[in-house]
């Protein structure tokens, strides 16, 4: 499973996490390790509350310094030495190019008061300043014709409101790409997505891997979401990864009994008539309580 | 919409033929700002009016054919009449061109703070929310600011710095930048935590272009309706200092002291105090109304406008359904 350095894009070792709350730091992740290969996908699967989308942020060193701490050495392909001790113009330096990400809201993740146009403007000049404005013009409606948009030249001049969530997602999945990163993290990429648009935006998401020879970490709950793209899954529980094997071995057979408790809960077309759908026992009773800390 | 399949994902027959909102799209995506804003009545009426004020200000020392300071004792208390048209005061002098001398005064003096707050107060509140221990302080002193009666603050800070139209300027702002910067900030502490934020900082954005280029537009429209209320607001405690001579300094008119020289003779010659009065109550009813418009436009499910709308669309339909 772990191969040369050379052909890993994305590293992470004991990778912890705490998060402050009124009753004190509560550890949300606990020592994870993880990698993904180049042209990769790997899955990163858990309930909420689990700590995922937590490890997500930190990858791109997103979390908010002063309300919690990470330990561990993240490594990322073109990233500075460490993410987690990298300066802020690291990081800046580092996202969008060695890592971006989808986020899983595309209602809430476009700037209500920028046409897409402004959006996809001010991105591409960030990486290349010196472009003219009819270039940047064909850069974005090459970007958004790479995520299968069949009128860019509409859906440029176009308020986000005026997007299906389906466009919005390829939009931001664009936006994401301007600086073909080599790692793209996706977070809950299709939740908020019905399902026809779900496959649709999970097959480009494939598509573009391929072409791009870009790794993909995709953040789900979703184990048909996980089945259907990925290579390699991480089963996280409780902040801690109990699980990490090629996908199609531990959606099979897996070993973990928290593994086992979350494919059986998957929905099939004969769940319903055979046996009554289960559901996992919550692991999640720290975390819940740190939320309700952090809310209080 | 064009349902043509370009050869990047022609394996995949991505259905987004459905994603442009359809009908509305080339309408909707035409409709401008302006046009929003004209739709409103009370934008209209107030803009008018405040138009009419300010061509009053403007022009009206030029056509009275009066000098503001020139006394002429032998037509003192005069009443309105069309040689004078507001009448005269108690040294004979044109209260019309007097009015209109003081309109430019309080006029300037509503434009300048609104300019200087709106610009102090969104940098502060822009710029608050990004470290703890500023904002902190920032906002203590706001407190502080705030929590003075806003005529005794701008009196206290006029006497400190000296009686002049300016210094009155500088005083008002003082009191209504604090204002600004805290519905700024609020308003940056929801827009920061939004998705689309964190997007642009995992696409490696830098914060100063985050807050003015993505999270400033989305504020413009609070500042706009806050710029409007304050534009008022100033004017109205400007003549509440000259009223009290604490604002624009004597012999220049201003609305506040023109109203306290006709005081004492309100019952005899009521037009000495009516006439600036009156033109202070229409300017500031003019920017309230444009202020509740521009809110209301930008905000359709409030309700006057939601009826304003809706009796758009029956009339529409009425004039369509036709000629019976």
């Amino acid at each position: 499973m772990i191969e040369s350095l050379s052909e890993q894009l994305l590293r992470v070792r004991d990778l912890r996490i705490w998060l402050n709350t009124v009753d004190g730091p509560v550890e949300v992740v606990k020592g994870i390790s993880l990698d993904v290969l180049a042209g990769e996908c790997v899955a990163l699967v858990g309930e909420s509350g689990s700590g995922k989308s937590i490890t997500a942020r930190s990858l791109l060193g997103l979390l908010p310094r002063e309300n919690s701490s990470v330990e561990g050495e993240i490594t990322l392909r073109g990233g500075p030495e460490n993410v987690v001790t990298a300066t802020e113009a690291q990081l800046r330096k580092m996202r969008g190019r060695a890592v971006s990400m989808v986020s899983q809201d595309p209602m809430t993740s476009l700037d209500p008061v920028a046409r897409i146009q402004r959006q996809l403007r001010d991105t591409i000049r960030l990486r290349e300043p010196r472009l003219s404005g009819e270039q940047v013009r064909q850069r974005a409606l090459d970007m958004l014709r790479e995520v299968g948009i069949s009128d860019p030249e509409r859906v440029l001049v176009a308020w986000p409101q005026q997007l299906s969530g389906g466009l919005r997602q390829r939009v931001t999945i664009a936006l994401a790409l301007v600086a073909q990163p080599a790692l793209l993290i996706a977070d809950e990429p299709t939740t908020a997505l019905d399902v026809t648009v779900q496959a649709q935006v999970l097959r480009m998401l494939t598509r573009l891997r391929s072409e791009l020879g870009m790794g993909l970490l995709i953040i789900t709950h979703d184990m048909s979401v996980v089945r259907s793209v990925a290579d390699r899954v991480a089963v996280m529980s409780h902040g801690e990864i109990v699980e990490f094997g090629e996908a199609r071995q531990v959606l099979d057979s897996p070993q973990h009994p928290y593994t086992r408790g979350l494919v059986a809960s998957t929905v099939t077309m004969s769940t319903v008539r055979d046996r009554p759908l289960r559901t996992v026992a919550s692991f999640v009773e720290d975390t819940a309580a740190a939320e309700d800390g952090a809310i209080r | 919409m064009s349902s043509t399949t370009t050869g990047a994902n022609a394996g995949a027959p991505d259905l987004n033929v459905k994603g442009l909102v359809g009908a509305d799209m080339s309408k909707a995506g035409q409709r401008r700002p302006l046009r929003v804003f004209l739709d409103q009545p009370g934008i209209l009426i107030g803009a008018f009016v405040l138009i009419l004020v300010v061509l009053l200000a403007v022009v009206g020392p030029m056509i009275s054919g009066y000098d503001a300071y020139t006394i002429d004792p032998a037509s003192r208390y005069q009443a309105p009449s069309a040689a004078h048209w507001f009448g005269t005061d108690s040294f004979g002098r044109d209260v019309f061109t007097r009015v209109a001398l003081g309109g430019v005064n309080s006029l300037t003096i509503g434009a300048l703070v609104t300019v200087i707050s709106v610009l102090v107060g969104t940098v502060v509140g822009l710029y608050s929310p990004s470290n703890r221990v500023i904002d902190a302080i920032f906002m203590r002193v706001t407190d502080g600011l705030i929590s003075f009666p806003a005529i005794l603050l701008a009196m206290i800070i006029t006497l400190a710095l000296g009686q002049s139209t300016v210094n009155v300027a500088v005083a008002l702002s003082f009191v209504f930048a604090p204002t600004v910067a805290r519905v700024v900030r609020s308003r940056v502490l929801v827009e920061r935590e939004l998705s689309y934020v964190e997007v642009l900082r995992s696409q490696g954005a830098p914060t100063t272009r985050i807050l003015w280029a993505n999270i400033l537009p989305n504020v413009l429209a609070l500042l706009i309706v806050q710029g409007t209320y304050i534009f008022g607001e100033a004017v109205i405690i400007e003549a509440g200092l000259s009223f009290v001579g604490a604002g624009v300094p004597q012999p220049e008119p201003s609305w506040g002291s023109l109203v306290y020289d006709g005081r004492s003779v309100l019952q005899t010659a009521w037009w000495l105090t009516a006439a600036p009065g009156s033109i202070l109550a229409l300017t500031v009813l003019a920017t309230a109304l444009i202020g509740d418009g521009i809110r209301d436009a930008y905000d359709p499910s409030f309700l006057p406008a939601g009826v304003v709308l809706r009796f758009r669309r029956w009339a529409k339909k009425r004039a369509k359904g036709g000629n019976r």
